[in-house]
């Protein structure tokens, strides 16, 4: 194990009493608690973490934070595998294992490094270019080659074992960014009453304070800021979180890490949680991110932004290079050199302004910093860290470049191009950005209502005015929702040191060749390897608008976003087509800013718990009674009950038999239900059914169909008078929630004047059908107060009586062609119920049936159920024309009477069997007159069974003039698997057409 | 994400809902077998920039029907009120 | 009547659940067989039928859909414009009598009390516990005693209710039946992580 030979010996937020020991490619490293993977690697010297995307150039760590463009390493092993990971982000634990990306064999020897020779090949519309039009098939030759050689990172192969939770939040003010302004705005709203959500993306709050020189100035405020909002109960302080997401009406999404920082997550504590907050009012306290500078070869290793150099030395208290070179366009950079010269390192500026004010000018020499001014940093040499820089005088103002002066060794090279406003959150809301000439950044143009922008986000240059800006824009938020301003309102906990003004800035983004010196490729977007040529060359091909230029180049469309390099390609862009920045425009900023895991956004939903399962009130005896279950929609039903050996078919044919023979009994209580009540119920299921209601008598039941409104068929059912304002409506399991939502639909928009009230009652009753000819025999041994002869108790009538000591309503309806009864009891009953016909049933020989000896019952007797009434059908196409009232209009009477649904030629409902020999037919082949398997065919199968009650197999279909065409041979062909089956067209009704089972 | 103000569980989340469609036109009279007429309500719709008058169900929530005027553009929602007090042809605001 | 069986019976395990020591963050208990009718009228004569309950029940009727009224044992929720829940106790007589005599003329009654599972939701936690689901603001200042709201956790339709005491966080889940299984996995598992207490059901 090395030494941490970067690693300074006093000073930075890093606790040296806890050492943690990490893995980087297979070496062993050491860092402290408070380091970030990132400088933990550059204590140790590791420069060189990865390989870029496109042409496996070695690259090194460039930031210190979220905006990181190069050091994307692979975290963790198996399961917990994650690709793509920001080292910069990455909080250092004991036992982390990471390793490089794109590179093969190894990170130093690269055989994929040979792209970077022919960089000039692969430049923007390569794929566009060489494999569309005459070489599309080349694609297929080097598809696998290129697969390989591209993509980000390797995705894990075996299931994450973490658990992902969501979460639901609600506050008056929400405040992004634990900085200064962030810390400011949060104790104004705060203080004043308001519910107050501080979000922070780091584990620690202070924002670019924490890269000030430990126990410096601004510690006290810090340090007393966060102590103040620590103790306000109506403060809520998150870190570790990120708002990713800025949606409409103030909704946010937000990722909070809980246990990325630990190995694993703590015992039943998820990996991450994902928020969704709705604020009344928000404050952007989110910063903002330094910006490189464009020249030869500026993505070597060991070339960093200046603010990330300064966060290393001060907050880790690790020095990323001994010999520093500081380029700069702007005063900002200065910090960053002053505070390296004072941990020791040897430093020289090159500023790209012929001169710099007077008291930052003392400063740099009274530190003993050599400062080459009015000159640019032209090219970085070195193969894998930066060895020396070539200097050029350089005038600013024109963008010209002189030969190179001199070449300065160095093996660090900070660079600040100026600074851009993190405003991706407004930019996702669609608000525009402005161009502040002065300032050299793009700032909120028009603000959103609801939202306000605080700190260095919204420009603010110093500290103090950075806090002053959130003071006032989270007082002023906490008075929008209608809180009185607190009585202190600007008074800090500690006063804030008087600064130098540091805002001095020349705009300049690029730095040209120099003269002679040969071409060096210059990067703009480091994380997509997308070059200052490249824009060059779009533009030249006439991708002029920056969304085209965009997706040409898939510049700023990395997983970063292009957080380092929106900015520069639109200065680049603009200065190519010699435009103002501002008539360039900006692109479109979507969610997330920062990547999230789909596991995340998954939270609980995932495997069984995808989506709720409904279960019968019976559901644990079925269980019990060995029931196999099936998913029927959300419904978890019995599907067959086998016999210790018996297999599904087996098992169902038996039940089957049994419905025919004697009887049997199935759980139907997923049917849907609804309670219809009121003076106008009659005439409300009048217009909603097609044949008539008020007609039907107290205590008699009806089968009823509801259309569209377009005349398509909807669903089917059997509703029940129970009395002479009161219905009992059933429709189809798939259908309940539909139906539902359509009277409500039509009692609140279309006939608000009726007075019908509809209630769901689906979960309110257990409902069981007892089918077979000993039905009737069975019931009236169990059921005493209800008079069960045929005369008395026909088919179609419904009672009210008790089974046992429970209350059931009795219906004489029959899905499955057999003298059948449904039984209906509360819920809370069911299993009682169930278990009272069960234990009579010996007798009678009873069977319980499941749900597909239920199918083969109507499929038989030419039931039609949800895959006939698909959303297609009419009631003429199912043979059930005659259910059409002509007396009265219902919905649908007006359109079922359009052309296309009169056409005779339509596909009509009819029995299927195959025509030489049994043969199961399969759902969903396409019927075809013999030998003529062309387009659409005549007509599909839409259900099939094997029939016990036949002795083979059968199905539903339809075939266009299906009713004129019994008997005739047609084909089934299932091109799937290429297989063609002579059918013959029979009646749908299999099974006693006459219905005389039914009524006996 | 919408935030939709029910006028009687107060303003809840999207998720709550159900879009039910376009409320500009209104259901034609049950007797009325004009085929055009129901054509014209059933299929034929606008496709504004701007104001849509268009129908919610709080279905997770009171079950009420809603007439919400929304702006397609902004996704702003200028009003809800329940569907039964709005003349399904004219639209809330009487227009 | 036999016994109503509890759509939870074969789940229901009374015990501790994630951390096994320390005080409970949030305490889970079903109460069972809860009577629950509603009631509902028509638009013109419903102020009418609200008079005749609140004589009848002894208490106000809620006039919006935001608070409920609770009084001797029961809670009265205005689930929709002229819709009541009444909810009680298991032998609350008055309640059942609704169901074969309607409490006023153009009062329209449905027993409703099978088609819900109950589960009481308590403690330190309960409202993080709930909102790891609910879309709904629970925090004092908008959700105070008696506060009630239908919404949907884990695409499972429910009435959340807070109940007393002042100062406590007390919630009865109102829970559709068939969808109680999976919403107790749902409720224990997210209650793993907070530490809580399976009390026996009441």
């Amino acid at each position: 194990m090395s030494e941490q030979t970067g690693r300074l010996d006093r000073g930075g937020r890093i606790d040296r009493s806890r050492p943690m020991s990490f893995v980087f490619d297979g070496r062993a490293y050491r860092g402290f608690f408070g380091d970030t993977l990132a400088s933990a690697l550059l204590a140790n010297g590791v420069h060189l973490v990865g390989r870029s995307f496109k042409y496996h150039r070695p690259r090194g760590i460039y930031a210190a934070g979220v905006e990181e463009p190069n050091a994307l390493v692979g975290l963790r092993q198996g399961g917990r595998h994650e690709p793509n990971v920001v080292a910069t982000t990455v909080e250092l634990f004991d036992g982390l294992e990471a390793s490089s990306q794109h590179r093969w064999p190894s990170l130093d020897f690269d055989v994929m490094s040979v792209i970077d020779r022919f960089s000039r090949v692969f430049a923007s519309g390569f794929y566009y270019k060489t494999f569309m039009g005459p070489f599309r098939g080349a694609w297929m030759f080097y598809e696998k080659f290129i697969r390989r050689a591209a993509g980000f990172g390797d995705p894990p192969l075996e299931p994450d074992p973490d658990r992902y939770e969501k979460g639901h939040a609600f506050c008056d003010v929400l405040v992004i960014g634990g900085g200064p302004s962030g810390l400011a705005a949060a104790l104004a709203a705060g203080r004043s009453g308001a519910r107050v959500v501080l979000v922070e993306d780091g584990a620690e709050l202070g924002g670019a304070l924490l890269s000030r020189p430990q126990g410096g100035d601004t510690d006290a405020w810090l340090a007393s800021a966060v102590g103040e909002l620590k103790g306000l109960p109506n403060v809520r302080l998150m870190t570790r979180t990120t708002v990713f997401g800025a949606y409409d009406n103030l909704v946010f999404g937000l990722l909070e890490r809980v246990g990325d920082h630990l190995p694993v997550p703590a015992p039943d504590q998820p990996r991450q949680r994902y928020w969704i907050l709705r604020a009344r009012q928000a404050v952007l306290a989110t910063g903002m991110l330094e910006r490189p500078i464009v020249f030869g070869n500026n993505d070597l290793p060991g070339v960093m932004l200046a603010s990330a150099g300064r966060s290393y030395v001060n907050r880790y208290a690790v020095i990323p290079g001994r010999s520093v070179v500081v380029f700069t366009n702007n005063d900002t950079a200065y910090g960053a050199a002053l505070d390296l010269k004072a941990a020791g390192a040897d430093v020289a500026v090159v500023d790209v302004r012929g001169a710099i004010g007077a008291e930052l000018d003392r400063a740099v020499r009274e530190a003993g910093i050599a400062l080459h001014a009015g000159c640019a940093v032209a090219r970085a040499n070195g193969r894998k860290r930066v060895r020396n820089v070539e200097v050029c005088v350089f005038d600013a103002v024109r963008g010209r470049i002189g030969a190179t002066k001199s070449r300065l060794p160095c093996d660090l090279l900070l660079v600040s191009g100026g600074w851009t406003p993190t405003l991706q959150l407004l930019g996702q809301r669609g608000a525009p950005l402005a161009y502040d000439d002065k300032r050299a950044m793009l700032i909120a143009g028009a603000v959103p209502a609801g939202y306000r922008v605080a700190g260095s986000a919204a420009g603010e240059p110093g500290v103090r005015q950075r806090v002053a800006s959130g003071m006032r824009q989270g007082g002023a938020a906490a008075e929008a929702c209608g809180y009185a301003p607190s009585p202190e309102p600007g008074v800090l906990p500690v006063r804030l040191p008087d600064e130098p003004a540091m805002t001095g800035i020349a705009p300049v983004a690029v730095i040209p060749d120099p003269p002679g010196a040969g071409y060096r490729k210059k990067f703009v977007d480091f994380q997509h390897d997308v070059g200052y040529d490249d824009i060059a060359l779009a533009l030249s091909e006439g991708y002029e608008s920056i969304e085209h230029l965009k997706r040409y180049t898939t510049l700023g469309m990395a997983p970063d976003q292009g957080k380092t390099s929106s900015f520069n390609a639109l200065a680049i862009a603009a200065q190519m087509l010699g435009r103002p920045i501002a008539a360039v425009g900006t692109t479109t900023f979507r969610p997330p800013y920062r990547p999230v895991s789909i596991g995340a956004l998954a939270g609980a939903e995932t495997g069984l718990h995808f989506k709720p399962t409904r279960r019968s009130p019976m559901h644990d005896l079925h269980a019990r009674n060995g029931a196999v279950f099936i998913t029927t929609g959300l419904w978890l039903r019995p599907w067959y009950y086998p016999m210790p050996g018996e297999s599904i078919r087996e098992a169902y044919v038996r039940e089957a038999d049994a419905v025919r023979k004697s009887v049997g009994m199935v759980d139907v209580s997923s049917l849907g239900k609804i309670d219809v009540q009121g003076p106008d119920a009659a005439e409300f299921l009048n217009r909603v059914y097609t044949n008539a209601f008020d007609t039907l008598p107290v205590g008699r039941a009806r089968y009823g169909v509801m259309l569209r409104p377009d005349g398509i068929v909807i669903d089917d059912g059997t509703t029940s008078r129970l009395a002479e304002h009161h219905y009992f409506m059933t429709t189809t399991t798939a259908g309940a929630g539909a139906v539902m939502t359509f009277l409500e639909y039509l009692l609140q928009t279309a006939w608000p004047d009726l007075k019908v009230q509809v209630t769901s009652v689906t979960s309110q009753w257990a409902a069981i059908a007892v089918a077979g000819p000993r039905s009737r025999d069975l019931i009236a041994s169990l059921v005493r107060d209800v008079d069960m002869e045929n005369a008395a108790f026909p088919f179609m009538g419904v009672r009210q009586g008790h089974l046992g000591a429970i209350p059931v309503r009795l219906l004489r309806i029959s899905f499955s062609g057999e003298m059948a009864y449904e039984i209906y009891a509360p819920a809370g009953c069911g299993e009682t119920l169930w278990r009272a016909i069960s234990d009579a049933g010996p007798a009678f020989d009873l069977v319980p049936y499941g749900i597909e000896a239920l199918g083969a019952l109507r499929i038989e007797k030419g039931h039609v159920a949800g895959a006939e009434i698909d959303g297609r059908t009419t009631l003429a196409d199912m043979g059930l024309a005659r259910m059409a009232s002509k007396k009265k209009p219902f919905i649908g009477s007006a359109l079922m009477q359009r052309e296309g649904l009169l056409d005779a030629h339509r596909p009509q409902l009819v029995g299927l069997e195959s025509a030489s020999g049994d043969m199961a037919l399969r759902a969903g082949a396409i019927l075809c007159e013999p030998g003529r398997h062309q387009g659409h065919g005549i007509g599909f199968v839409s259900s099939v069974t094997y029939s016990p009650a036949l002795g083979r197999h059968v199905a539903l279909g339809f075939v266009s003039r299906g009713l004129s065409r019994e008997g005739d041979v047609i084909d089934a062909v299932f091109p799937l698997r290429g297989e063609v089956t002579p059918v013959r067209v029979r009646s749908a009704h299999f099974v006693d057409p006459e219905g005389r089972r039914l009524n006996a | 994400m919408l935030r939709i103000a029910c006028p009687y569980c107060g303003e809840r989340d999207q998720v709550e809902f159900t879009y039910g469609g376009d409320a500009a036109s209104g259901f034609p009279a049950l007797a009325d077998a004009d085929l055009d007429r129901w054509t014209d309500a059933v299929f034929i719709r606008d496709n504004p920039r701007g104001e849509h008058r268009e129908l919610w169900q709080h279905q997770h929530g009171c079950r009420q029907w809603l007439y919400v005027v929304r702006d397609t553009v902004t996704h702003a929602i200028q009003s809800v009120v329940p569907a039964r007090d709005a003349s399904p042809a004219a639209g809330a605001d009487g227009r | 009547m036999p016994e109503q069986r509890s759509a939870l019976a074969a789940v229901y395990r009374p015990g501790r659940i994630g951390a096994p020591e320390g005080p409970a963050a949030v305490i889970l208990s079903e109460r069972l067989s809860r009577t629950l009718v509603q009631v509902c009228g028509w638009r013109d004569s419903f102020p009418q039928l609200c008079r005749g309950l609140e004589a009848l029940l002894s208490c106000a009727i809620p006039g919006d859909g935001l608070r409920a009224v609770s009084h001797a044992g029961r809670s009265i929720f205005r689930v929709g414009p002229e819709r009541l829940w009444v909810a009680g106790a298991a032998d609350d007589d008055l309640l059942r009598t609704f169901v074969t005599q309607a409490p006023g003329e153009d009062a329209v009654v449905t027993e409703i009390g099978h088609s819900r599972t109950v589960v009481r939701v308590a403690g330190a936690q309960a409202r993080t516990l709930l909102n790891r689901g609910l879309p709904v603001d629970l925090d004092h200042s908008v959700f105070p005693v008696d506060a009630f709201a239908q919404s949907v956790i884990h695409h499972i339709p429910v009435l959340v209710h807070r109940t007393g005491p002042e100062g406590e966080a007390v919630f009865d889940v109102y829970v559709t039946r068939d969808y109680a299984v999976s919403f107790w996995e749902w409720l224990t598992r997210v209650a793993q992580a907070l530490g809580g207490q399976i009390r026996e059901a009441e």
